[in-house]
């Protein structure tokens, strides 16, 4: 430095300096600024440490905590996904009042089963951030014991007597992208609390003979009501295969190829699965289907989009399942359409009765604070002209209405195209500078348009374009729904039947 | 802990009290600055991507399948990007304004995280921008590395940039989950602060790090300027096109960490949870060794300590297949892995730009490395392929001649004639 004093741009120079690292301070006392306040505040909204870890809340349940909310006939259980105060927390809504008034349970999991008495929750390990365990809870709500899993919570059952549970977890890593992804399904023993097995510890079989790989992957497993049986996934080279299990022999069969996800009904006759149906740059394409254990014939289901979840059976002609933060609802014999169950919750199991009385629509505050969505009625309509033909574009709107009371947040309106058609694009008609995103599903014939709110009152309109390329009988449709309760949800579904002319 | 010197003339004067010690090592402010630039982008982006599988799981219930495709986006546009920066750095001479310009579109890609929710396909574009950013930045940082620093200490200069590179990505991830423990769930704080450290960055290079005297002497000269075809024909230069033959080869023949670490887990039945660990440890050697390994390669010749690490990578397969097994094996090996990283990560880079002209040195990087990560990736797949197909030992075996074979011709290039300097690090 001594050297560059002396010579004649010396000063500018250190001017130059100075100022740049006068601007560099004011950068990091901005930034410094910026990010500690940030934290500051998102430590006061959060309500500091520990508000909000997985696993039991404070001292955990008390006695009859499940009865006090369950009538005669029975529950649903479900992860809460409401963000605020409530945040993952399980849920209970009594039976057939799905969008009822929610009572909240002192336990938060990020995934969640329950029957005759056990449950599973998945949930951030008693570790640094980033482990996970699966905490054994009991019907006061109480975690009775605990068990560590390898990464990311992804599947977790419990056999219908409660022997035993099941719990799929990502392997994490670093990188596993890297590689695809590998995943660990575990076997617990629920009455002492101790891992039974690792899957890949079981002897496989196919075709009678034995069967084994490096990359064994197991994960989704369903239980019979024998509860020694049951089924899973298994995935090795690039292939996906049923298999049914024995636990006390240790072993698991080669049933099937290409089903994923297993769910078996609560008749022990079907299997509800996802069955690849093609791919892509932007992964797996699967599509729900129902096999018949004793024809082994396969139904496909009334949902054409791709969705990645374990279904969940409501009884023997319902199934369930989870598309982002909402559970759906359709027929098991493919028949009908699919309508939202439940906003804002996952993982909804079916518990069954275990009070005296019914009490419906009122449930019980005992066990927990009552989580109320607000609600408010969407409608939605879709017109089309009257003369469609083969080979020439149709524009056709779609309208959603919010008849209030509340603003609705996180709309989403799924416009599903004649099928044979070719997509044009989408247009916004009113209101002109409405903020909104479309995205187009090629292979389900689908356009998704979203928008963060619609207020009360407010109606929203837009235009969708295709061609269709074949004469004869043609269908539109379009579903609407928000993050808000829907009293009237009749009318979240509106569909237009014409005839292509030539 | 490293000596600034604002003039390379003291740095000359001092230059042979320096060659005989390995402990203070004299880089050039830019070299420092481009270093701390790193730090705190890998501070920003590692805190991100080490949550991203949370987030996008159990925040916003996405499928996991979603990785899958971000690498895929990711491998494909960056590598393009990377020429086309590389090249452009080269022809308009502004490395640091096309470096900078990559810093900040992931900077930028922060601010997306944070409004884009869970809608899918912006999410997607937020991240493939992220990377676009690396692509767009890497080739002219390590160019101005290299062209701010004398030849005979290129070894040095990677190697105190590799290392605070390697320190912020393990500073990342600690930071990520410290606030994870603070505010549990709350992914917007840790979009917010890896936002404040990525500015922090752009705002290193863009105050504090001007163009090398040499290239932006040329700026104005505009018939000078390097031509597409002078940039293609790179590939056939005498000296750089073997060492991009050397470096295709290698890395076609190296498997990836992640498949290392699963194999010693394979053998050791240790709980997979601990793979984040064995990641930290690797890197804790890295950036421990990657000063003195430097300055090693450039007192000794950087053709044989690059040859010298891969000789080490060697070990590392070979004592995957010894027959007996211990908690040794997995601490050695990650130590081993550590010094493998350290002795070619940069070096490699040192060795490329002492053969690469000046007005060309973007292009060639950009080349090179584009040549080694699509080898690497070639390997990646190429070996979950035989482990699946012929099991974990055949697949090691493979991998170990392959290693051996492709060493030996890095070993019998830089003995050629026209390599001796090299090899000498000159």
């Amino acid at each position: 430095m001594a050297v560059a004093n002396e010579t004649v741009t010396a000063p500018p120079v250190a001017t130059d300096a100075r100022r740049r690292r006068v601007l560099f301070a004011a950068l990091c006392a901005v930034c410094v600024l910026v990010a500690g306040g940030f934290i500051a505040w998102a430590v006061i909204r959060d309500g500091g440490a520990g508000s909000s870890v997985g696993g039991p809340i404070g001292d955990g349940g008390a006695p009859g905590s499940l009865a006090g909310v369950s009538g005669a006939s029975g529950a649903l259980m479900f992860q809460n996904v409401v963000s605020g105060d409530y945040w993952n927390q399980v849920g209970l809504v009594p039976m057939g009042h799905p969008e009822g008034s929610r009572s909240m349970m002192p336990l938060r999991c990020r995934r969640v089963h329950f029957a005759a008495g056990r449950g599973l929750c998945l949930a951030e390990g008693n570790g640094p951030p980033g482990t996970y365990a699966a905490y054994i809870f009991d019907s006061d709500l109480r975690v009775t014991g605990d068990v560590d899993l390898a990464g990311l919570p992804s599947r977790t059952r419990v056999s219908p007597d409660a022997r035993y549970g099941a719990t799929t977890a990502f392997v994490s890593g670093h990188s596993y992208a890297e590689e695809g992804y590998s995943t660990q399904t575990l076997l617990i023993d629920l009455a002492n609390g101790k891992e039974l097995a690792n899957l890949e510890e079981f002897t496989a079989y196919r075709n009678g003979e034995a069967f084994a790989n490096e990359d064994f992957n197991y994960w989704g497993v369903t239980f019979t009501e024998d509860s020694n049986r049951f089924y899973a996934s298994l995935g090795t080279g690039g292939k996906t295969y049923l298999v049914q299990g024995d636990i006390a022999e240790r072993t698991v069969e080669v049933l099937r190829e290409n089903v994923e996800c297993p769910s078996i009904s609560p008749d022990n006759t079907r299997i509800a699965f996802k069955k690849k149906v093609g791919g892509d740059l932007a992964g797996p394409i699967w599509r729900f289907h129902v096999l018949d254990l004793a024809t082994m014939a396969e139904t496909p289901l009334a949902e054409t989009r791709s969705i990645d979840d374990q279904i969940m059976w409501l009884d023997n002609d319902e199934v369930l399942y989870g598309d982002g933060q909402d559970t759906w609802e359709m027929a098991a014999d493919g028949s009908g359409q699919p309508r939202r169950f439940m906003s804002k919750a996952v993982s909804v199991t079916v518990v069954d009765g275990m009070g005296e009385a019914d009490v419906a629509s009122s449930p019980a505050g005992q066990a927990g604070d009552v989580l109320t969505l607000p609600e408010t009625d969407l409608s939605v309509s879709v017109d089309v002209p009257e003369t469609v033909t083969a080979g020439v574009e149709l524009t056709y709107n779609v309208t959603v209405t919010n008849n209030g009371p509340h603003e609705a947040t996180w709309l989403v309106v799924d416009a599903y195209l004649p099928e044979d058609a070719q997509f044009g694009g989408t247009a916004l008609v009113e209101p002109v500078n409405m903020d909104h995103g479309c995205s187009y599903f090629e292979d389900e014939d689908r356009v998704r348009c979203d928008t963060a709110t619609l207020a009360a009152g407010a109606r929203w309109t837009f235009a969708v374009t295709v061609t269709p390329r074949a004469e004869g009988p043609g269908a539109v449709w379009a579903n609407a729904g928000a993050t808000e309760n829907d009293p009237n949800p009749a009318n979240d579904h509106a569909e237009a039947t014409f005839t292509i002319g030539p | 802990m490293y000596q600034i010197e604002g003039s390379g003339q003291v740095l000359r004067s001092r230059d042979k009290r320096a060659r005989l010690r390995l402990t203070r090592p004299q880089v050039s402010q830019v070299v420092l600055m481009l270093g701390l630039t790193s730090m705190f982008t890998d501070i920003s982006s590692e805190m991100v991507s080490s949550i991203l599988p949370m987030y996008l799981v159990l925040n916003l219930h996405l499928s996991p399948f979603a990785f899958g495709v971000l690498d895929g986006i990711y491998l494909g546009g960056a590598a393009f990007v990377r020429l086309i920066s590389g090249f452009l750095a080269d022809k308009s001479r502004r490395h640091k304004e096309i470096a900078a310009a990559g810093y900040a579109l992931s900077a930028v890609s922060r601010i997306g995280l944070l409004v884009v929710g869970g809608v899918w396909t912006l999410l997607a574009s937020v991240i493939l921008l992220d990377r676009l950013g690396k692509g767009i930045r890497s080739a002219p940082r390590d160019a101005m590395i290299s062209l701010s620093t004398e030849p005979e200490k290129l070894g040095t200069a990677f190697g105190v940039h590799r290392a605070m590179d390697t320190a912020g990505a393990m500073i990342g991830p600690l930071i990520a989950f410290g606030l994870l423990t603070l505010t549990p769930d709350s992914y917007d704080t840790i979009f917010i602060v890896s936002l404040c450290f990525a500015v922090i960055g752009v705002g290193v290079i863009s105050l504090f790090v001007q163009n090398p005297p040499n290239v932006a002497a040329k700026a104005d000269e505009p018939a000078a300027t390097p031509s597409l075809r002078a940039a293609l024909s790179l590939a056939r230069d005498a000296r750089f096109g073997p060492l991009l033959i050397v470096g295709g080869a290698l890395s076609l023949a190296t498997m990836s960490d992640g498949f290392l670490y699963l194999t010693l887990q394979r053998r050791l039945d240790f709980n997979v949870g601990l793979f984040p660990l064995l990641y930290v440890a690797t890197a804790l050697v890295f950036m421990l060794l990657a000063i003195p390994m430097g300055q090693l390669a450039d007192r000794f010749g950087r053709a044989r300590i690059f040859f010298g690490g891969y000789a080490v990578l060697l070990a590392v397969y070979a004592l995957l297949l010894l027959p007996w097994y211990g908690a040794a094996q997995v601490i050695v090996s990650l130590v081993l892995l550590g010094v493998y990283y350290a002795a070619t990560d940069g070096v490699l880079m040192a060795l490329a730009s002492a053969l690469l002209p000046e007005d060309l040195r973007t292009s060639g990087l950009a080349l090179l490395t584009t040549v080694t990560n699509l080898g690497r990736l070639a390997a990646s797949a190429l070996f979950g392929l035989l482990w699946t197909w012929q099991g974990m030992s055949v697949a090691i075996w493979i991998f170990i001649v392959g290693l051996g074979v492709a060493t030996l011709l890095t070993g019998w290039l830089f003995a050629l004639p026209r390599h001796r300097g090299a090899a000498r690090g000159i």
